[in-house]
């Protein structure tokens, strides 16, 4: 039970590292942090909707004009704050004195993209030109990302970034937009993957806000993978070999970087991915030659050898690939 | 009892506390690595996402081999209804041996792989108990959920004796309140009005009879089962006597087609329940420094305010959101602002390691807000679904 005790007995800590612990345990500190900060985000978002819903009822008689100065200049006052308080730029990770500065930014953003939303719903200023009005809040975000160092905005700016590109990532829908796309899109996601696979790799290496790394490398992941099973689905016979082979070398790059960086994330999401390319790949080469029954027995014997031999890679892949390269 | 070898479980606890202590700088790398060489532990349970694969791989190959097994017995047999039980026994009991192997002998321990074996084992076995209540008996179809679900709360309860595995400990707890609910309903019209009052003062004995249980050895080896049994009968104890759960059950239960100003029996003293349930949740919560109290006792808050608006509209949904959104953002940067110097063991210091959680906030960011500015006009976008390669096209 007293744990703390019987390790002091037998020698293995020292007195002093004991007292703290007898402290602490006498009078241990209670951390309300996540509980304030959920109930803040919450307050946020309510308060936002609440409003947003408000002044959508009462549009006529506020008027536009009233209303998109408010908004921007709420969002002038996030970013004037921002760059007053935030700590001057550095390629480390950031610690923000005040615990309320991520979330100005954060509203400063949002605002933004409302006040650009509407704006162009209203008066079109942007006219057609979508292009300037996706790439605009994407630059914009980037820049804010690494300033004042928020991960969450430079999810933004990568979400706008391939808005601008025509496809849509936030991770809900990632799925469906390579639903029924036609092959400019998958080649898109292919070339926007490999970029932000190596942008994000390329910052990591110089130490330019290192810990950025796993959001540019998420967004890159996900985005190789889909962009490259769509390939694999829609191409006739033959090209679809080289959808294969490709796969394969991004389940190979996968396992290699979550093995060097110790990631068991990037290594499952590998596994299962490349599981369903060949998965599909095997069923689609049998279809032809075999009917009826043979393909149910067949189904289930490669069902139970394929999933027993992940098993065993799973569990043995530390032995198994060091074999391979020694 | 328990599957596991005690030792290495006491010394799991020992190396989860060296890691808190670490973490808050109470002790040196090097105590933390001589703790650490003094209390090894041999199970085999690798990090979270290889589990989750495990897991996925497993019962994949578990529904392969079931088809399997049903192709060579249904290819030729005329399809006899005994053959199912058959096969559903052996697999339960080929699951359930396989498990106990893998806990005891190859000492997995929330590898993924004992979890699917398990976890199937249990369905395999409860439901073709409940199969065959229902081939036995279909005249009086009434008692056979009644004996099937007693039967399943007392397998899972000893499963969960052995294996000490959270999700069958939250089965055999569900499965035990679905027992009281049908017993009652056996039992005629006065326990079906006892029902919100036999639900609470279940919920609080298990709560008390789980704090009593929760001591030495026992607290350690069975830590995530104990904390999730008393975190579900906290929650069902509020629910047994929450307005809105006991208005539309014995609406249901007694046919009683309330009109929309009609009310319930003791309708004040559920009101009252609903709304001072969480407050006695959140106060308790802070004075005993109990984190999971205090965490239902906020949840159930937002419970208690959609109940009463389920009923009476105080004001609009957008003005309820203004205010509600604005109470809430005050209240949370005064308190922060407050703790930010500890005050009587309340502090605002974040004393968990985040970075995981970080990144989840990125995500929800992401999902919640997005970016509303979308070129796609050539592009078709949505409709239809990517189901997940071939796995899922053979099942």
């Amino acid at each position: 039970m007293h744990t703390s005790e019987n390790l002091y007995n037998q020698g293995t800590i020292s007195q002093e590292s004991f007292q703290k612990i007898k402290a602490s345990e006498e009078s241990p500190s209670f951390s309300l942090h996540w509980e304030l900060r959920t109930i803040l985000y919450l307050g946020v978002l309510m308060f936002s909707t609440g409003l947003g819903i408000l002044v959508y009822q009462n549009i006529d008689t506020i008027g536009h004009q009233a209303i998109l100065a408010v908004i921007g200049l709420a969002c002038a006052g996030c970013f004037f704050y921002c760059f007053k308080v935030g700590k001057p730029f550095s390629p480390e990770k950031l610690e923000h004195s005040s615990p309320f500065f991520d979330y100005v930014l954060l509203l400063g953003a949002l605002l933004f993209l409302t006040f650009e939303g509407y704006i162009q719903f209203q008066y079109q200023v942007f006219g057609t030109n979508y292009n300037l009005a996706a790439i605009l809040p994407t630059i914009l975000f980037a820049f804010l990302a690494y300033r004042f160092d928020h991960a969450g905005i430079l999810s933004m700016a990568i979400t706008g970034l391939s808005a601008w590109l025509g496809i849509s990532i936030t991770p809900l829908e990632l799925f469906d937009a390579f639903n029924e796309a036609q092959l400019r899109i998958i080649y898109t996601g292919e070339f926007l993957g490999v970029f932000l696979g190596i942008t994000g790799w390329f910052l990591a290496h110089k130490h330019i806000k290192a810990h950025f790394f796993f959001t540019y490398l998420n967004f890159s992941t996900h985005l190789l993978f889909v962009a490259t099973l769509s390939g694999l689905f829609m191409a006739e016979s033959p090209v679809a070999i080289f959808w294969f082979l490709w796969l394969m070398i991004l389940v190979a790059a996968g396992y290699f970087h979550a093995k060097k960086e110790k990631s068991f994330y990037f290594l499952l999401i590998s596994i299962l991915y490349g599981y369903s390319g060949f998965t599909y790949s095997f069923f689609r080469l049998i279809d032809h030659s075999s009917s009826g029954e043979s393909v149910l027995w067949l189904s289930s014997w490669y069902f139970m050898a394929s999933c027993a031999a992940i098993i065993y890679f799973l569990i043995n892949h530390k032995r198994i690939i060091g074999k391979i390269f020694e | 009892m328990i599957v596991y070898n005690t030792t290495w479980l006491d010394n799991l606890h020992t190396r989860d506390l060296t890691n808190k202590w670490f973490k808050k700088s109470f002790i040196s790398a090097e105590e933390k690595l001589a703790i650490e060489e003094s209390a090894p532990v041999g199970f085999y349970s690798p990090s979270f996402w290889i589990s989750v694969g495990l897991y996925f791989f497993t019962t994949v190959l578990i529904l392969a081999a079931v088809g399997f097994v049903s192709l060579i017995v249904f290819v030729g047999a005329n399809g006899e209804e005994v053959l199912v039980h058959v096969i559903a026994f052996g697999f339960a009991t080929a699951c359930l041996v396989m498990t106990e192997q893998y806990k005891s002998k190859q000492h997995f321990y929330n590898a993924g792989t004992d979890n699917a074996l398990l976890w199937s084992g249990l369905a395999f076995l409860i439901g073709n108990i409940f199969a065959m209540l229902y081939q036995a008996n279909y005249n009086e179809e009434n008692n056979i959920l009644l004996i099937g679900f007693f039967i399943g709360f007392i397998i899972l309860s000893m499963a969960t004796v052995r294996y000490a595995d959270v999700m069958v400990a939250f089965s055999a707890f569900v499965c035990w309140f679905i027992t009281i609910f049908l017993f009652c309903g056996k039992l005629g019209d006065t326990a079906k009005a006892l029902l919100p009052f036999i639900g609470l003062a279940n919920a609080a004995g298990i709560y008390f009879l789980v704090k009593k249980l929760s001591v030495d050895n026992i607290k350690i080896y069975y830590k995530s089962c104990l904390t999730l049994i008393e975190a579900l009968s906290l929650i069902v104890a509020y629910a047994s006597v929450n307005y809105f759960v006991v208005r539309e059950m014995s609406d249901a239960m007694f046919s009683l087609e309330l009109a929309p100003d009609q009310d319930i029996p003791f309708a004040f003293l559920f009101y009252f329940c609903t709304i001072s349930f969480p407050a006695i949740y959140i106060y308790f919560g802070l004075k005993l420094k109990n984190r999971m109290m205090l965490r239902i006792g906020l949840l159930l808050i937002a419970v208690a305010i959609m109940t009463i608006r389920h009923y009476h509209s105080v004001m609009p949904i957008e003005i309820a959101m203004t205010f509600g959104g604005t109470l809430f953002l005050v209240v949370s940067y005064s308190l922060i602002r407050f703790l930010k110097t500890p005050k009587n063991g309340f502090t605002y210091e974040n004393e968990d390691d985040d970075s995981g959680i970080m990144k989840l906030e990125g995500l929800v960011i992401t999902q919640t807000f997005g970016t509303s500015t979308k070129t796609g006009n050539d592009t078709t976008f949505g409709g239809g679904q990517f189901g997940g390669g071939g796995a899922s096209e053979t099942f």
